[in-house]
């Protein structure tokens, strides 16, 4: 006899419930709340009520990283806890990784459909995880999810999740975000949402999972017992508020929460912004080709991705729509994504640009329309495509997001709530294989624990100012980090002078982390990702004002150095600058030096091998030849800028550079003119640069980079074609008989 | 007892940014408090003025209250205001090499402060990095060195040189910071809480280079003033030493001089923010500056002792936070890196969680989306509309309510206009809101009861803790006003007479200590051996000897006090945890590998208790990263006299009047009552309000207040 589906919401089964809740939802209220009754009825015990309900997630937080493991989770903050609807909608989130919450009701949503309330069934104190992207809304392999039903005798009233970002994933190349992953079966251990426990503990199964397929088995054990302990004391607090309040009170409260949210960001956008659309574009290239040919041939292919983002905005209904018709296709890298990923973005951008004075919760996600087209590349045409490394290409596209609604707000006069929408990161991960043949693998998130603040239209950006995934930003400790990560040395962990968009106001400083593989271990793989890994191209959507955007993050090794020797005799080369310098003076030596501007999925290093990487800088703000002459004094003086970039990029001598004899804002003035002129010398009118540029596209004449990209957008995207063929005023009979 | 027999009085200041409280209390548990206007160019001369006023409480002068006194504790917030605006000594600080942009970037922490909604909006973080110290670059110097720590897997002995010191360098460092005038030189090297003699080498460089030039300039290391793991929080507190702490003491010293010449005849004392007082002369003054807020918790500790209640929940409710505090088996929760303007120390100091709503926070309310929101703003002293703040406050709805008699608010120093605090409520509260202004006010009294229960029960939760073993105390000027809103299924729940002046009496209570962390990185694998445990036992036990061997020297030092008690501890976590629980031991130091097992299972039982047995990993091993080690020593404390129980009906002479009060939707015509009337015994039964000129106990329906043979009050539900 087979097992008979089970009523869990009364009269209905999860997907049930689910399909209902979606169809009340469609009228424009979330769940039919037309009426905030409960808010309406008695506006205090509301606020109490949700009071309770924050509280409950924020204290099993606070207590539950105790037992974490992972740096990421205890040191840097990297995890959430949230309460769900029985529909996984997050009516109360923690501080941490915020953004997850708008993805957690796509792991309930594939459980109710694949009727897991029947087989394995849903109890309570059954424990269920999932880190499986095109399943369970998990950005990507290094970010898991727990989740935890919530009952009231037999019916099921909702889930507790807890989520953290762990330090290794079990994929193709060690870390938790795979590079050169081509698809789904190289992107780690992937779970679809699975039951892996009963009674709030896990069975031994998974622990031994963790041991067998991912290479940080320990740090996964305990961030799973951390997430669990949450997910209970999240439990144990709701039920109390439950017995409080009341069942009903609970049932209908969490709901108009969530609706009350919704109204709010409307009421935001009508406030903030003003109507009309906005198109930002950021790139990212994604070079496999000659790295993973005889492996997986299909991915042998240079792409460069065009992310292209429109968001409409209507002042009247406050409604906010982004469409995404004109990115790129999906493709066999590790690039992509799915669903999670743009309502994980969605949601923290939403919280930064237009989430005023609201209870943050999914009502983030739902007051936000979007077309991502299916086969796009964050809606593939199958779940066999990779989600490895989604993080890197998602912040640059949702940069054009945030740049819209910033442009937008300045636009109505929020001034002081406008930026540079440049958001980055930068992520070292790898294996660490020790003397005696044990290995482990890491994430080493010193950059992805925070990164510099883009330039204001009145201020500079700071060096590690904020994470955007979590704004209790934190690098951690070099000594902690040492501990975990032992037998690799710190050389540096400092700004880097001058490493920054240049502008009036200039973007946050980036940073220089330098490593020497010790004598201590035999050998180690790094790999290195990020949001500006792109060789070339910044994940900056705009130029503000004439500013530059921030250099791209980069990974250079010295192979074989002599720097344990110097190290002995107590030397080492504390940051590039001095590096340099050294390798001139022949003092360092080495054996080889490779550049990565590249993502990186594995370079061997070993005893003596130095790595340095760079990241995380920020765009400027304004025309660097408007910058107050005494700011960039003070930037020389604090070694922020050097004297070399004072004088050349915003005309301002000093040191060396400045001339004894006149004063240094007579020099600036003139050094600034000179600039100014040498300028305009290498201008062209708009109209010749557009016929000298048409003329390259006709041609053909352009990296195969971006010949590649433009074939395929035109063969994916007719709005692109569209677009591109009109702007060049191009048909193809034009392009044929040019071409003769 | 005449005025003029007080003896053994304790005298406790508190020296805040405006006013200085000046608090003394005899040996028979009475006090006096006197204020006057803080002077910040010399603080002797309001320490002067308010015991002056103290002393004339008791019809006594000024040099027979010092004479008749047995000690003198003095906190402020001094330290903090000689930092905020950049007074400080210029500093120069030495790195280790690569590290130099500690101060700037602050590992990400641009945050800290900030209240969770703007820590949801990045465009408000913002580094405070060097600016209170004035520190700028060409202040920062790096030396190469390194130390390792060898990792989990101990491949290296922890505290082995890697790196020897560049001395060159550290010459050339000290040399530019010199050239530069700075007034101190702090030093922080990574890993230097394991070994540190580079730190130590390059005091003697230093102190080379100056003999050379002539010049003398303190030197601190941070591996003698806070030898704990992490580095950026370790160099905050070096900064906060280096630039504050000698200017502190000179200020304190002249304090003590005149209280001397006033007829006090000890050494002046100040607060630790671990709860323990310390000598003005203690080397580690960075640690007193976070000591103001000590006091309550230090007071509940003593009251919890004398009343036999092991674990105590504490909440100080003032005019613009509460701040809530526990106090476990008689131990006060300590916290390792507490937040200071906008830095985050490495430092410990008693575990207070502060929530930025209090009796005089303002209310807003959003009309359309009928959100109310408490604070953080408050009125102070200009109380809320009902006297001369612009808008209205949670004071307002207690004066609404009749919970305050705004003709005796301050025992009728200050007259509030309740017309006025009605026509606020209304249109500022009431009619967004669509309610009266009675509900709309009482409305308000829910919302912020309902943040402390909540408060209170995370924070019971994070402990392990079931409530109903714990007593809750509440003190601050308006903790009786809102003990009435406690929800939380305590024990018992607690205020008490001089619940206003609740945090000076507890500097008063605070005993003198000396407390000790010293990091280490003791790795004991899961299948160790008893030779393993021995040798482990062995050093420690080395290390134990030695930080006792100070702190008796240190309590020698300032007074010759010898210690009555000395406690060890340890922070302890599974290997692989980055969280520590800290562990006070039962058994005393450790010196053999029986110790170690012990250690090893009480840090299981309290590691369970609070997390579950099913987050505990001893397969993986244990590591101790720290050694604590304190050191108490006698000191006089307040003493409480057990009085007689009269009956339990409060006299007629107890009753001040009657007065309609809002409790639970009706307005109830309620008796008031004079606190110090009450007598040991005596219940009053609610509706009643029960007055006193720094606070006001509001009795509802169907509870009481009981008056124990302490006249400390136990709230709870009526039981007549």
């Amino acid at each position: 006899m087979g097992l008979v589906p089970r009523k869990l919401l009364g009269d209905r089964t999860l997907i049930e419930q689910i399909r209902h809740s979606d169809s009340l939802t469609e009228g424009g209220f979330y769940h039919g709340l037309e009426l905030l009754v409960e808010r309406e009825h008695d506006p205090i015990t509301y606020e109490r009520f949700y009071d309770a309900v924050h509280s409950a997630v924020m204290g099993a937080r606070e207590t539950s990283k105790n037992v974490a493991a992972s740096p990421g989770a205890r040191e840097l903050g990297e995890l959430l806890f949230a309460l769900l609807t029985p529909e996984g909608h997050a009516v109360a989130v923690s501080s941490g990784l915020v953004g997850h919450q708008g993805a957690f009701r796509i792991a309930i949503k594939y459980m109710a459909e694949n009727g897991y309330d029947r087989n394995p069934g849903i109890r309570p104190g059954d424990i269920f995880l999932a880190c499986d992207p095109a399943t369970s809304g998990t950005p990507h392999p290094g970010d898991v999810y727990t989740f935890i039903p919530l009952f009231s005798g037999e019916e099921l009233i909702g889930w507790a999740a807890g989520m953290n970002h762990t330090m290794e994933a079990g994929g193709s190349v060690p870390g938790a975000w795979p590079p050169w992953s081509p698809n789904t079966f190289t992107d780690g251990y992937l779970v679809p949402p699975t039951k892996v426990g009963e009674n709030y503990e896990d069975y031994t199964w998974l622990y031994k999972q963790f041991e067998r397929r991912t290479r940080a088995p320990m740090f996964n054990i305990l961030d799973e017992k951390m997430r669990v302990a949450g997910c209970k004391m999240v439990i144990d607090s709701v039920t109390d508020i439950i017995d409080k309040f009341g069942l009903d009170y609970f049932k209908a409260t969490s709901r108009e929460i969530i609706e009350e949210t919704r109204r709010i960001c409307i009421d935001n956008v009508k406030m903030l912004t003003i109507p009309g659309r906005t198109r930002y574009v950021s790139f990212r290239t994604v070079p496999y080709k000659g790295i993973v040919d005889g492996v997986w041939p299909q991915s042998a292919h240079n792409w460069l991705l065009h992310l292209h983002t429109e968001v409409q905005i209507n002042t009247v209904e406050g409604k906010l729509h982004i469409n995404w018709d004109k990115i790129s296709p999906a493709n066999f890298h590790a690039l992509g994504g799915y669903q999670g990923i743009l309502e994980s973005n969605l949601w923290l951008n939403v919280m930064d640009a237009i989430g005023l004075g609201l209870k943050p919760n999914s009502g983030m996600n739902l007051a936000v329309t979007y077309d991502m087209p299916q086969g796009a590349l964050f809606n593939p045409p199958s779940d066999k495509y990779s989600a490895g490394n989604p993080w890197s290409s998602s912040v640059p596209l949702f940069n054009g997001f945030s740049s819209g609604l910033e442009t937008s707000k300045r636009a109505r006069g929020f001034v002081e709530e406008s930026w540079n929408a440049d958001l980055c990161w930068t992520g070292i991960q790898g294996e660490i294989t020790l003397k005696d043949g044990f290995s482990f693998g890491f994430c080493q998130m010193d950059l992805l624990g925070a990164s510099a603040t883009p330039a204001r239209p009145y201020m500079d950006g700071e060096p590690l100012g904020t994470a955007w995934w979590n704004p209790s930003s934190d690098t951690g400790s070099v000594e902690e980090w040492e501990y975990v990560l032992p037998g690799i040395y710190y050389l540096c962990k400092n700004v880097l002078p001058g490493y920054c968009g240049h502008g009036k106001f200039r973007g946050g400083l980036g940073m220089q982390l330098a490593f020497v593989v010790s004598d201590e271990v035999k050998e180690a793989i790094i790999g290195k990702v990020g949001a500006t890994t792109g060789n070339y191209f910044t994940g900056q959507a705009s130029v503000p004002g004439g500013s530059y955007p921030a250099p791209t993050s980069t990974l250079i090794v010295y192979r074989g150095t002599n720097v344990l020797e110097l190290m002995r005799n107590g030397e080492y080369p504390g940051g590039i600058e001095e590096l340099y310098e050294w390798i001139d003076q022949g003092k360092f030596t080495h054996k080889g030096r490779e550049v990565h501007k590249e993502e990186v999925g594995a370079l061997l290093v070993r005893p003596g091998d130095v790595y340095i990487v760079v990241g995380n800088a920020t765009g400027g703000w304004g025309d660097p030849l408007h910058r107050a002459i005494e700011r960039v004094e003070q930037d020389v003086k604090e070694n922020f800028v050097t004297v070399e970039a004072a004088a050349e990029i915003y005309g301002v001598p000093l040191g060396d550079d400045a001339s004894g004899s006149i004063s240094v804002t007579e020099g600036a003035v003139a050094k600034r003119a000179e600039i100014r002129r040498a300028r305009e010398a290498a201008s062209v009118p708009f109209e010749e640069f557009w016929r000298t540029e048409r003329q390259g596209v006709v041609n053909g004449d352009m990296h195969e980079f971006v010949a590649d990209a433009y074939a395929e957008l035109k063969g994916f995207s007719t709005a692109f074609k569209q677009d591109f063929e009109s702007f060049w005023q191009l048909d193809e009979e034009t392009i044929g008989a040019e071409h003769e | 007892m005449t005025d003029n027999q007080r003896r053994n009085i304790i005298l406790a200041t508190d020296a805040g940014g405006t006013m200085t409280d000046a608090f003394a209390v005899d040996e028979d548990g009475a006090f006096s408090i006197g204020k006057a206007l803080t002077n910040k160019v010399d603080e002797s001369i309001s320490y002067v003025q308010g015991y002056e006023n103290s002393a004339a409480n008791w019809d006594m002068s000024l040099e027979e209250l010092h004479d008749n006194s047995i000690a003198n504790i003095y906190t402020g917030t001094l330290y903090l205001n000689t930092l905020l605006e950049r007074k400080g000594r210029t500093v120069g600080l030495i790195v280790t090499k690569g590290q130099e942009s500690m101060y700037i970037h602050e590992r990400g922490h641009s945050w800290i402060g900030l209240e969770w909604e703007d820590v949801l909006h990045h465009k408000l973080h913002h580094h405070v990095g060097g600016d209170m110290f004035r520190l700028h670059a060409g202040l920062v110097k790096g030396v190469a060195e390194r130390i390792a720590s060898g990792g989990y897997f101990m491949l290296a002995e922890p505290g082995q040189v890697k790196v020897p010191l560049n001395e060159a360098e550290t010459r050339r460092a000290v040399v530019e910071l010199l050239d530069q005038g700075v007034e101190v030189i702090g030093v922080v090297l990574l890993f230097s809480y394991l070994n540190g003699s580079h730190e130590n080498r390059i005091r003697e460089i230093a102190k080379e280079v100056m003999q050379e030039r002539g010049v003398d300039v303190p030197v601190i290391l941070s591996s003698e003033i806070v030898p704990v793991m992490k580095e950026v929080q370790r160099m905050k507190s070096v900064l906060m030493e280096a630039a504050g702490g000698p200017l502190v003491r000179d200020m304190l010293m002249k304090v003590e001089d005149v209280a001397n010449s006033r007829g006090y005849a000890g050494e002046l004392t100040t607060m630790a923010s671990y709860g323990s007082i310390v000598n003005i002369r203690h080397p580690r003054m960075y640690e007193t500056i976070l000591s103001g807020p000590t006091g309550g918790l230090i007071g509940a500790k003593t009251l919890g002792e004398l009343l036999g209640e092991r674990h105590v929940l504490t909440a100080d409710i003032g005019g613009t936070s509460f701040d809530v505090g526990m106090i476990q088996d008689h131990h006060i929760s300590l916290r390792k890196e507490p937040d200071f303007a906008g830095h985050r120390l490495a430092l410990q100091m008693v575990a207070l969680d502060s929530i930025g709503a209090g009796a005089g926070s303002e209310v807003h309310v959003d009309p359309k989306f009928k959100h109310i929101t408490l604070g953080p703003q408050s009125a102070g002293s200009d109380v809320g509309r009902c006297l001369r703040h612009p808008v209205v406050t949670v004071s307002d709805c207690n004066v609404v309510l009749g919970f305050l008699d705004p003709d005796n608010f301050l025992g009728g120093d200050v007259k509030l206009d309740r017309d006025a605090a009605v026509a606020a409520v209304r249109d500022e509260i009431a009619e967004p809101l669509g309610l009266s202004v009675e509900e709309a006010a009482a409305g308000v009294l829910t919302v912020l009861n309902s943040h402390l229960n909540h408060h209170l029960l995370t924070m019971l939760k994070s402990r392990g803790a079931n409530p109903s073993e714990w007593t809750m105390f509440m003190f601050g000027g308006a903790g009786p006003l809102h003990m009435y809103g406690v929800d939380v299924p305590f024990a018992k729940v607690y205020t008490f007479p001089f619940a206003a002046a609740f945090s000076a009496f507890g500097v008063a209570c605070a005993e003198y200590a000396k407390r000790f962390n010293q990091g280490s990185s003791y790795i004991l694998p899961p299948a160790a051996d008893e030779d393993a445990k021995s040798a482990m036992a062995k050093a420690m036990s080395e290390t134990y000897k030695a930080l006792e061997r100070q702190g008796k020297k240190e309590l020698f030092d300032e007074g010759k006090l010898t210690p009555k008690n000395i406690e060890f501890g340890a922070s302890m976590r599974y290997v692989g945890v980055l969280e520590t629980l800290d562990v006070t031991f039962s058994f005393g130091s450790i010196n053999e590998a029986a110790d170690i097992d012990r250690a090893i299972g009480e840090f299981e039982e309290q590691y369970a208790h609070i997390y579950g047995r099913g987050a505990s990993l001893p397969e993986s091993g244990f590591f101790i990263s720290e050694l604590s080690v304190e050191v108490v020593a006698d000191k006089p404390k307040p003493v409480f006299i057990a009085h007689e129980l009269v009956g339990e009906t409060p006299s007629e002479e107890s009753v001040t009047g009657e007065r309609s009060v809002y409790f639970s939707g009706e307005w109830l015509s309620t008796k008031t009552y004079d606190m110090d009337a009450l007598q040991p015994g005596n219940i009053v039964r609610g509706p009643a309000i029960i007055e006193h000129p720094m606070t006001t106990l509001v009795v509802p329906p169907k509870t009481e207040a009981a008056f124990d043979e302490y006249r400390f009050i136990e709230f709870r539900a009526a039981t007549g």
